[in-house]
């Protein structure tokens, strides 16, 4: 996926100008301070907001709004109180699936995703951490081409949280995923490029520096000495 | 626990300590008035409310009102539904139609109905007058309901590429019910009302409106209040299944 020369601006404020990134098929990680232009840059690739400049997915077709599908894990769950956690997963499936596809890609997603539990409960009944989960099911249900994670781990614990990044890294298989995070050690475990912005008081935002991380999600030791280099570069340049 | 049960039970015998306390308060002031034909003694006026339950007229006539209720709500709610569903699509339908929808609210009702009894039967002129002060009562609540609905819910849908029907029949109508039936709760009571006054105009036949005119023209004050404590209780069921039907509808809050 390519970004090029962004350009958008909320009124009178510019947050992109020119902005210019490329994206490998795969995982692309975006870090950044609050207030950094990451939400908003994820809400341009899934054409929420409109700027002027081009985006270019990495997908078959005329590369416009119609054909690309997107899947988003926003930063809050955005779950639809009046639906069981269930119905809230089928709700994104398209209605050319038959009865029996859903039920079965539900079932998997809701196995995988340790959801048994809540299956029939309303939004309003479940923990933070299993709405997490399920904005996460959801995002995954479906057979996207874009997957947008807008720090999809706030609220787990740190044993969930590793269980479901193994359980991610398959499922993110030949889509591009574009994640934000502000913690280094998700960065590690799943990227393979990692992008670090910045947006200093009344500029647009900026690349500060990127980073290839060559090996395999399943080979990573991420504490090992190619990932330590990785990561005193990744703080190096949020600092 | 103890707390949880007491509130439980006041929670229940409030309501009927007040009804207590306003027959009461009725029966002090009656007695001080002495005069049976102004304040007829609660005896008496419980005495006139039994009796109505034993003659045929009675059933007819409440039969007659609630039939121009309903029609008169339904026509309403039909409309009001249809038409703030278009216009939450269509914005320029909603420009369109706000002046008539603010010209409606402010209309008199009694210009309303006099009016409605020149050019129209006393049927048909009953459950216009309810039509033209619960419609836009409806309208303004179900686009308020539709407006209401979070964004958030509607982004997250468009991102998904989730179809139209699916938007309005899953996330849009679920979303919006608990307001509509606070729109609801608020409206029912008021139609009732509305159509029994425009019968007392209209002296529609087999109505509780026309059985009220004429206890008032006999200074059957008693009568009149019997009519009145039917047209309560009747406020209070309808009310009572509207909100039965909410807590079965809307379950999740």
């Amino acid at each position: 996926m390519k970004i090029e020369k962004l350009n958008f601006a909320y009124g009178e404020k510019k947050i992109f100008q020119d902005l210019t990134m490329d994206m490998p098929k795969g995982v692309t990680c975006i870090m950044g301070g609050s207030g950094a232009g990451k939400t908003t840059l994820l809400n341009c690739i899934s054409r929420q907001l409109e700027f002027e400049g081009n985006i270019v997915y990495d997908v078959i077709g005329d590369n416009n709004k119609n054909d690309v599908n997107f899947s988003y894990v926003f930063q809050q769950p955005r779950l639809i109180p009046s639906m069981s956690v269930e119905n809230n997963i089928k709700f994104v499936l398209p209605r050319s699936m038959t009865k029996e596809q859903v039920k079965q890609k539900v079932d998997d997603i809701i196995a995988k995703l340790q959801l048994e539990e809540c299956r029939n409960s309303y939004p309003r009944k479940i923990s933070g951490g299993q709405a997490s989960r399920v904005s996460l099911a959801r995002a995954l249900v479906t057979d996207s081409d874009v997957l947008l994670l807008d720090e999809p781990f706030k609220g787990l614990d740190i044993k969930l949280k590793k269980d479901i990044l193994n359980l991610l890294i398959p499922l993110m298989e030949n889509k591009s995923v574009v994640f934000v995070t502000h913690d280094v050690e998700e960065a590690l475990a799943i990227a393979d490029r990692v992008f670090v912005v910045e947006r200093k008081d009344g500029e647009t935002v900026k690349v500060k520096g990127s980073l290839d991380i060559a090996q395999k999600q399943n080979d990573r030791d991420v504490y090992g000495e190619q990932l330590n280099e990785v990561r005193k570069q990744i703080y190096k340049l949020l600092s | 626990m103890k707390n949880k049960k007491l509130y439980r039970i006041l929670n229940y015998t409030l309501p009927i300590v007040t009804v207590i306390m306003i027959v009461v308060v009725y029966a002090i002031i009656s007695k001080v008035v002495g005069v049976e034909l102004i304040t007829p003694s609660v005896g008496s006026t419980l005495k006139e409310f039994f009796a109505m339950f034993g003659k045929g007229d009675f059933y007819k006539a409440v039969g007659g009102t609630l039939w121009r209720a309903f029609i008169a709500y339904i026509l309403s709610f039909v409309l009001a539904f249809a038409l703030a569903t278009l216009t939450k699509f269509w914005k320029p339908l909603r420009r369109a139609f706000s002046p008539i929808v603010a010209l409606v609210r402010v209309l008199p009702t009694m210009s309303l109905i006099l009016l409605a009894l020149i050019w129209f039967n006393s049927f048909q002129s009953t459950v216009l007058v309810a039509f033209f002060v619960i419609f836009p009562m409806l309208y303004t609540g179900f686009c308020d309901a539709i407006e209401g609905v979070d964004k958030d819910l509607i982004e997250m849908s468009r991102v998904y590429g989730v179809d139209k029907r699916r938007l309005v029949t899953q996330l849009y109508i679920p979303q919006a019910l608990p307001s509509v039936f606070t729109c609801i709760k608020s409206s029912v009571g008021l139609n009732l009302k509305l159509v029994i006054s425009a019968e007392v105009i209209a002296q529609t036949a087999d109505s509780m409106g026309l059985y009220m005119q004429l206890a008032k023209i006999n200074l059957d004050t008693a009568v009149l209040l019997a009519w009145t404590m039917v047209a309560i209780l009747l406020g209070g069921v309808i009310e009572g299944i509207v909100t039965l039907i909410e807590k079965r509808t809307v379950r999740w809050l």
